[in-house]
């Protein structure tokens, strides 16, 4: 018997073992991405809701597990009277003397009662108690096109201070014009609740915005759910519209509708984009609409 | 060389098959020790009995020699815990075999040769099976012992009667207990009240035509009202002048379902110190929240804390009034029967903060989602009433839709005990707001009761003021002091 050579095929073989026995460990702690039945089981699920759905899904969806925590936020104070000044040396810059402010205390417009309205020159700022303030503005034919690009927008939005946590997110267009969306970011983290609507129609350009003061994450952390599973709960609650239309983001961030409060938590989502400008949160925790 | 590199990895492959075959084979070593789950009780206070959830609204004693005067206590007296629970101890032997149905000629013929009579009546109604097991399907609304020399028959009234004869083998501590230790005269307000606005004074169109006396002076009535205005305790009521009779004069009509007691002996109370109860709002947020964590805290700026997890609510405000909805089963309609909503409800109200002794159900309203069931808190057998006091829950199949909780505990008594100004000067006042209200109408008397009143609610102690409440269909229920006869 070469002994050599015997022990050549006994170091193969315990090889092939070993590394079988590892692929079963690995099997074992769940942690292989290589189920293809249950993959496969999954995918069909989904394809045949999109289906009913009369939706498609153009983006990938994330996967992996994520674990996240509640983050506690207030609401974001501010001086009306400054914000007005960071707006018009963004828009006009130095040169340009700020005209006077004058403050109506409600506003004339129905429905709009418990909000104050600030007149700047030809423009105004709308602000509310517990929900976003509105700049709209008023140019003469010749100023308009100061902010009439989405690349001015931007630049516009990156001069003021108080708005440097907030990112480009999406854009949409109709038949008024551009509306060009941004998101606020805590930590690397989208904070949806948190956005800027710069709406670029010619003229009469008008900017939406509502801002968190965040202060900070819970302790404990849990896992959230698959996006999968995010994706399935909406579609069983989706009513549908009349035309096909697909989906073009699904990412996970945080949400919260607007509160008159002193503080409050907002729980991960998974935010569900359609290509017609509709926006969906499911609640990454609980699998419910967050509304 | 090589042969000994080759041994050695050799080894090693040996080796790492045996530790790996091991770990497949008894499994990975745990992360972290494990802790025994901790067990804590759900329930804020125990959960009632069946024959606990329901007591009657009032138990009435009369007795033959006393001919037309009853006794009459109300829920939260000792008396009427005491005489309670010995008649439930009696009430529970009515089972089917003895009982069956009667008309009202029948009954009569029963009372001709009762020597007393203990009746309680149950609003709401009971489910006859929450005393006796098993027993017919009846809501009670009223159940009779009468008492006679060598038995004591049983009537239960709901939407039939019946009736059972029980030979007597009561023993002579039951017996006593049946009877009332103490006097609580009172009368049943029926038919039409005349009332003299200008002499305070209250006729009972009844077949009888009645004039009631003033309570607890023993005079007629116009020495009780010289006497009083002597005192200076009638002048707040504002009395019309002489000339004006036919407008001083207002007719009230007794609701024909409702029955009045009003007391004919003078009553004593005096103002209470109340405090809110200290409900632990941990336990009660897991009570609500299986799981706290999924429960996102929300401080308003009115100082009240919101819990949701996207479904339901609760909200606790500073003031300790604690407030939960669930809309979502709103839109579920699954029916449930009044039993079930009654022992449902009690079983929440232990878990949402605990049915502490002094509360009592008071209402329960049938409605398009469930029931919807009413508690309050009572003092020596007067309710205590203010602008969201009590409980209210709505509940159906699915559990509870709606819940509100603000009870308010007994400390002690503020001040010396003063007399009840007579009912019908209550009754006159009251007149007075609805003529100014509705003029020319005239009015249904809903209810009158002797109250505690709490003008204003707050975090820490507040005051009770003992209150005539009286309600005229059409109008809000109206408190007035019980000595100055003021709107509170």
């Amino acid at each position: 018997m070469n002994l050599s050579r015997a022990k050549t095929v006994l170091i193969c073989t315990f090889l092939a073992l070993n590394i079988f026995l590892c692929y079963q460990l690995w099997q074992d702690q769940g942690s292989g991405k290589f189920e293809p039945f249950g993959q496969k089981e999954e995918i069909t699920k989904l394809e045949s809701a999109l289906l009913n759905a009369g939706l498609t899904l153009e983006t990938n969806l994330p996967r992996g597990t994520e674990h996240a925590a509640y983050l506690m936020v207030k609401p974001w104070t501010f001086s009306p009277r400054e914000l007005i000044f960071c707006f018009w040396e963004a828009l006009e810059g130095s040169r340009k003397t700020a005209p006077e402010i004058k403050h109506a205390s409600r506003s004339a417009e129905k429905g709009w009662e418990d909000r104050a309205v600030y007149f700047f020159g030809r423009h105004e700022l709308i602000v509310s108690r517990a929900g976003p303030a509105i700049l709209n503005f008023h140019f003469k034919e010749e100023e308009a096109k100061k902010i009439y690009t989405e690349e001015q927008a931007r630049q516009l939005v990156s001069k003021i201070f108080f708005l440097h946590d907030f990112v480009p997110d999406y854009t949409t267009s109709d038949e008024k014009g551009k509306v060009l969306y941004f998101r606020q970011e805590y930590e690397g983290c989208p904070l949806y609740a948190g956005y800027i609507s710069f709406s670029l129609f010619e003229r009469h350009p008008s900017v939406q915005f509502y801002r968190l003061e965040v202060v900070g994450f819970a302790e404990q952390k849990r896992e959230v759910i698959p996006s999968s599973m995010a994706l399935l709960r909406f579609l069983e609650r989706y009513e549908g519209s009349k035309n096909e239309e697909s989906i073009v983001d699904f990412s996970l961030g945080y949400y919260t509708r607007e509160y008159d409060a002193q503080r409050w938590e907002i729980p991960p989502v998974w935010r569900i984009r359609l290509n017609n400008g509709e926006i969906y949160y499911i609640n990454a925790f609980t699998g419910n609409p967050e509304i | 060389m090589m042969e000994k590199i080759k041994s050695g990895v050799l080894a090693f492959l040996i080796i790492l098959s045996m530790g790996l075959t091991y770990r497949l084979w008894f499994g990975a070593p745990p992360l972290e020790e494990g802790i025994k789950p901790k067990y804590e009780d759900a329930y804020f206070t125990a959960p009632l009995s069946l024959e606990e959830i329901i007591a009657p609204a009032e138990i009435i004693f009369w007795k033959e020699e006393e001919k037309e005067k009853e006794h009459v206590f109300r829920r939260g007296e000792k008396e009427f815990v005491r005489l309670l629970a010995a008649g439930t101890s009696v009430l529970k032997r009515a089972d089917k075999q003895i009982l069956s149905r009667i008309n009202d000629s029948e009954e009569e013929a029963l009372l001709k040769t009762a020597s007393s009579k203990i009746t309680f009546n149950f609003s709401p109604v009971l489910p006859l099976n929450f005393l006796v097991p098993g027993a017919t399907a009846l809501d009670v609304h009223r159940a009779d012992i009468i008492l006679e020399e060598r038995y004591y028959h049983i009537i239960l009234e709901g939407e039939d009667k019946f009736a059972g004869r029980i030979f007597m083998n009561l023993n002579e501590q039951l017996l006593n207990n049946l009877v009332p230790q103490r006097s609580s005269l009172h009368h049943c307000l029926s038919g039409v009240l005349t009332l003299d606005l200008a002499e305070l004074t209250c006729r009972e169109l009844q077949e009888k035509g009645r004039e009631i006396i003033p309570q607890g002076t023993g005079l007629p009535a116009d020495e009780a009202k010289k006497q009083g205005q002597a005192e200076g305790k009638i002048s707040a009521v504002n009395p019309a002048k002489g000339n004006e009779k036919e407008e001083t004069s207002f007719s009230l009509i007794v609701a024909n379902n409702s029955k009045l007691f009003v007391p004919v002996e003078e009553m004593q109370a005096g103002e209470i110190l109340l405090k809110k109860e200290n409900v632990d709002k941990e336990q009660l947020v897991r009570a609500f929240f299986f799981d706290p964590s999924m429960a996102r805290r929300i401080e308003e700026r009115d100082g009240a804390v919101f819990f949701t997890d996207g479904e339901k609510g609760l909200r606790i405000y500073p003031s300790g009034l604690v407030e939960y909805t669930a809309p979502k089963l709103e839109r579920v309609f699954t029916p449930v029967s009044y039993s079930t909503a009654l022992q449902k409800g009690a079983e929440y109200l232990g878990l949402y903060g605990g049915w502490l002794p002094g509360i009592y159900l008071v209402r329960a309203e049938g409605q398009s989602e469930g029931y919807r069931l009413f508690w309050e808190t009572f003092y020596e057998g007067l309710p205590i009433r203010g602008e969201r006091v009590g409980c209210e829950m709505a509940i159906n199949e699915q559990g509870v839709l709606f819940y509100q909780r603000n009870f308010y505990q007994f400390i002690e008594e503020v001040g010396a005990r003063q007399a009840f100004r007579p009912f019908e000067e209550a009754l006159c006042r009251a007149a007075l707001i609805y003529k100014k209200t509705f003029p020319g109408s005239e009015g249904i008397l809903l209810g009158i009761e002797p109250v505690y009143y709490l003008s204003s609610g707050g975090k820490g102690t507040v005051k009770a003021t003992p209150a005539w409440s009286v309600s005229i269909s059409g109008m809000d229920t109206i408190y007035l002091h019980w000595q100055t006869l003021e709107s509170l």
